[in-house]
């Protein structure tokens, strides 16, 4: 019986040789890690879906490129970060399409003391939003994905220096964030 | 120890692998720097705390549906496509400048193109090679062009050519067909890629 990683390598193959359905499969099986690597990176719900079709329809058109050697999961994961590093660059060049941060704006601040977990990934989302893309893309990659160092300055395309020094202000920054909205979230 | 050098030192430690304990010089500034105290205490909370998001999206995503339906409308067609475009592409540029330097070496005396025709050759290629990076449904009308402009431009080489010997009559007849050929298998391999999905969709 063939195991994941052939499995993905027979779908891959199948697609490139014209099957739709194989195509479809790699889809269903992948778009949910699609959508988690999205959401980590502080995409908006409701745009989650259409940045997931955007990786996909980029996966199809460089399919030919996906080399067998590694898993087909590695691949994707690259090629979805590479997305939404490049989205972000965008946005950076057009303030005016900026994104808002989502969850920043809506909340009241909370000071309890005994912040539940799942409150504070919410707040820690909100404030990751409410940073300079560039140091939560930094942030995103080394702490929440488990880069290392040198794969993030590969992945940004800046020295490893510059991956640290946007750690240490994205840290700096997230801190005052949270402080600022929410005054209890270091205390809990 | 500076306390920008103290908080580079924390941030090292979170990076390693491992996550070491800290420096004693960096432990003994944080005796007596509170703010830095604050930084390495809050800071390990953040990295904890940025670690757990490492999840599973929250909600359901289904784009299936979405993904195919803009694979068939838009101009995407096969993914090995773009590489067969390429690969054709190179060989005619090849062929092209090996029977270009053919002809070169072996009759020098008898070329006497003009700078303009050199021109339009070049703007036929460029607008040939912009038309190729499209989809392909427009590949069809690129080599049109490019083979329009090359005629245009050579003709009057071939036909002095020709002339001259009437060997590299027959030689040009066959680079004609050969390229007209392999213009007619891409462009109907494209066609019967384009119409596979729209098949299926009906």
């Amino acid at each position: 019986m063939e195991d994941r990683p052939e499995q993905d390598h027979r779908l891959a193959q199948e697609a490139l040789r014209g099957d739709q359905e194989a195509f479809r499969a790699l889809v269903a099986r992948y778009q949910r890690l699609v959508a988690s690597v999205a959401w980590r990176f502080g995409v908006r719900s409701e745009e989650i879906e259409d940045l997931v079709s955007d990786v996909f329809v980029k996966v199809y058109r460089n399919l030919s490129r996906y080399h067998p050697a590694h898993p087909f999961s590695t691949w994707l994961y690259r090629l979805t970060v590479n997305h939404l590093v490049d989205r972000a660059r965008r946005a950076r060049r057009e303030p005016k399409r900026a994104e808002l941060p989502q969850e920043v704006v809506d909340h009241a601040p909370s000071a309890h003391d005994g912040i539940l977990e799942t409150e504070r990934a919410r707040l820690l989302r909100g404030a990751l939003a409410g940073i300079d893309s560039k140091y939560r893309e930094a942030l995103s990659l080394v702490y929440v994905e488990g880069f290392k160092v040198e794969e993030a300055s590969g992945v940004l395309g800046v020295p490893e220096g510059t991956v640290k020094t946007r750690l240490l202000r994205g840290r700096e920054a997230l801190r005052r964030v949270l402080t600022r909205q929410h005054p209890g979230y270091f205390e809990a | 120890m500076r306390c920008r050098a103290a908080r580079r030192s924390i941030l090292e430690t979170t990076l390693r692998a491992g996550r070491s304990l800290l420096p004693s010089d960096v432990e003994k500034h944080l005796r007596t720097c509170a703010s830095c105290a604050a930084e390495a205490r809050e800071g390990r909370r953040l990295v904890a705390d940025l670690e757990r998001l490492r999840t599973e999206v929250p909600f359901p995503v289904d784009v299936t549906g979405r993904v195919m339906a803009r694979l068939l409308a838009s101009d995407a067609s096969h993914p090995e496509l773009s590489r067969s475009r390429i690969g054709f592409l190179v060989a005619a540029v090849l062929a092209a400048a090996a029977a270009t330097t053919w002809v070169l070496l072996g009759h020098l005396p008898l070329l006497q193109l003009e700078v303009g025709r050199l021109w339009a050759v070049a703007g036929g290629m460029a607008t040939a090679l912009a038309e190729i990076a499209r989809p392909a449904r427009h590949v069809a009308r690129a080599l049109g062009t490019l083979g329009l402009h090359a005629w245009t431009a050579l003709s009057p080489l071939v036909s002095q050519v020709a002339r001259s010997a009437p060997s590299y009559q027959s030689v040009a007849l066959a680079a004609v067909l050969a390229m007209t050929s392999a213009t007619a298998l891409v462009v109907r391999r494209d066609l019967r890629r384009d119409a596979r999905p729209a098949e299926k969709e009906s």
